[in-house]
């Protein structure tokens, strides 16, 4: 598929490294990668953010358009798409990354869904039928593995960045639409993602769980729990990937050590984000850093 | 209708710039761990990524392998959020398959074929942000990546977009020109000889306005040229000074 072609000598000498608890790039089994995170890159969108773990590499940009309401709802709507580009993988070209984008965005969508519930009656425009809908918009560029943690910490950071503005509906008399934008540039919406979750990737090798796999590993993989996890130390959301089979046992030790990993992660991130708000600094080049 | 003034009297474009002016150009190679040959090129606030495998096998069958040359497939797609209102489709739709065919025909005639006869080269470009002159900015990118992934090319071919706003020549336009009522030409070129390799144009002009802003795009592409071939020569130095591996 899109891994790369790995040898019987490399997957053993994987796996028994897995074993002794020293993976092949020196970390140990619960150590994650360190990773940066970029926001404010697109002009064009309400909001966007970059991460790069590893080789993993993604970006995601945030789209608010207005809409009608859906029937018997008092909510917007949040929308996600995941797109692996040829970039990632030759074999992504044309429809090749088809299964792997559903995968990746209904993973996310589950992850988010009931989080949302309260932001979602935010996007409402108030005392009329219409509200925001927001489209995020994930592109794969390059994969190092661990492609469900990357995205969520991604798409978190790309909510925290965004910013819709201020829009007040009038009817007017023949039933036309009057739209009135907010006029002043420092007046507008965010949302909370203080209640977000974020996803975090067990992969059990040989007996033994790992987190942040890259992508040699994820190849010698008997199966995978990927848990989404709040900064309460709840569990919103559970998966399993791979192929095999795994032991109940196995099931329950991964989700008790991905809480105290995804606490981590949620905490590091969200002083990257608090310290990327005060600098302010003019983004200057995409690649710059 | 309101007539914007795209040039102001005193000879200053919408986004400051004077008319023969062309964007900020910056540029970055090798962003890829997998792909054989990659870079990032930014034109202005157009951002593209181009990444390139091959020569390698013929993938598909409905392109069979030429016995006596390779071929160039070129996938091209923008990103949903790359222009001002999102985007549903971001490849496969009419105008990002024209494209597509417009870099393959380019690159087939850039890229030396005979050296890697029943191979082939892929190109797949992605457009971040879209703020006009996005063919022009594909070419670019392309060749950077080309010369990453060291395929043979005769000559490095750089692009670039002419218009006329307000009667006045210009070059290098932004989407608030190309949307604008004037023509929008592109030309592809290779600097050392001048010759048009690849010419873009949808509009209706008199025939001595074409030769001028052909003229004009061609003296741009060679500014645009200058450039990048600085741009190279420091990374260059940067892989020879590492001693790494390309």
């Amino acid at each position: 598929m899109y891994f790369p072609i790995i040898s019987p000598s490399e997957r053993n000498y994987l796996e028994q490294g897995v074993a002794k608890g020293v993976r092949v790039d020196g970390r140990g089994r619960l150590d994650y990668r360190h990773f940066t995170l970029e926001t404010g890159l697109i002009v064009q969108t309400n909001g966007s953010a970059r991460i790069r773990l590893g080789t993993t590499d993604i970006l995601v940009g945030i789209k608010a358009e207005l809409g009608k309401m859906d029937e018997n709802t008092n909510e917007g709507k949040i929308l996600c798409n995941v797109e692996c580009c040829p970039s990632a993988s030759s074999e992504f070209e044309g429809r090749g990354a088809e299964y792997l984008n559903a995968e990746l965005a209904r993973a996310l969508e589950r992850a988010f869904a009931v989080s949302t519930l309260l932001e979602k009656k935010k996007l409402v425009i108030e005392n009329s039928e219409y509200c925001w809908t927001l489209y995020i918009d994930a592109l794969v560029l390059d994969s190092g593995g661990n492609l469900f943690d990357a995205l969520s910490i991604a798409t978190r950071a790309a909510v925290f960045d965004t910013r819709i503005p201020k829009v007040k509906i009038h009817h007017g008399e023949k039933g036309d639409i009057e739209i009135d934008i907010e006029d002043d540039p420092s007046q507008f919406l965010q949302l909370d993602v203080s209640s977000m979750p974020l996803l975090v990737t067990l992969t059990h090798i040989n007996g033994y769980e790992i987190v942040d796999a890259t992508i040699d590993e994820e190849q010698c993989m008997l199966g995978r729990i990927t848990v989404a996890v709040n900064k309460n130390g709840e569990l919103c959301s559970i998966l399993k990937g791979g192929v095999g089979g795994l032991p109940v046992k196995s099931i329950d030790q991964m989700m008790m050590a991905s809480i105290p990993i995804g606490l981590e992660i949620i905490k590091k991130m969200d002083e990257i984000l608090r310290q990327e708000k005060k600098s302010q600094l003019p983004k200057v080049g995409f690649f710059s850093s | 209708m309101s007539r914007l003034e795209y040039i102001t009297p005193e000879g200053y474009r919408l986004d400051g710039r004077k008319a023969t002016e062309i964007r900020r150009l910056q540029c970055k190679f090798g962003i890829f761990s997998r792909a054989d040959g990659s870079a990032y090129l930014e034109q202005g606030n157009t951002k593209v990524i181009v990444a390139v495998y091959g020569p390698r096998e013929v993938q598909f069958k409905k392109a069979p392998s030429k016995h006596d040359r390779g071929t160039v497939s070129v996938e091209f797609s923008q990103a949903t959020f790359s222009t001002t209102e999102r985007k549903k489709k971001s490849k496969g739709d009419r105008r990002g398959n024209e494209n597509s065919l417009f870099l393959k025909q380019t690159f087939e005639s850039i890229v030396i074929t005979s050296l890697f006869p029943r191979s082939q080269i892929d190109i797949y470009v992605q457009v971040l942000q879209s703020d006009g002159s996005v063919t022009s900015a594909c070419v670019n990118a392309i060749t950077l990546a080309l010369l990453d992934a060291g395929v043979p090319m005769h000559d490095m071919a750089v692009a670039c977009s002419s218009g006329i706003l307000n009667s006045t020549p210009v070059l290098d336009l932004n989407h608030i020109e190309g949307t604008a009522e004037g023509p929008e030409l592109t030309v592809v070129i290779f600097p050392h000889s001048t010759r048009v390799i690849s010419l873009q144009m949808d509009s209706r002009v008199p025939l001595h306005v074409f030769e001028n802003i052909t003229r004009l795009a061609s003296e741009g592409a060679k500014k645009i040229y200058q450039i990048l071939q600085q741009e190279v020569r420091t990374y260059q130095q940067l892989l020879i000074s590492s001693g790494k591996p390309s």
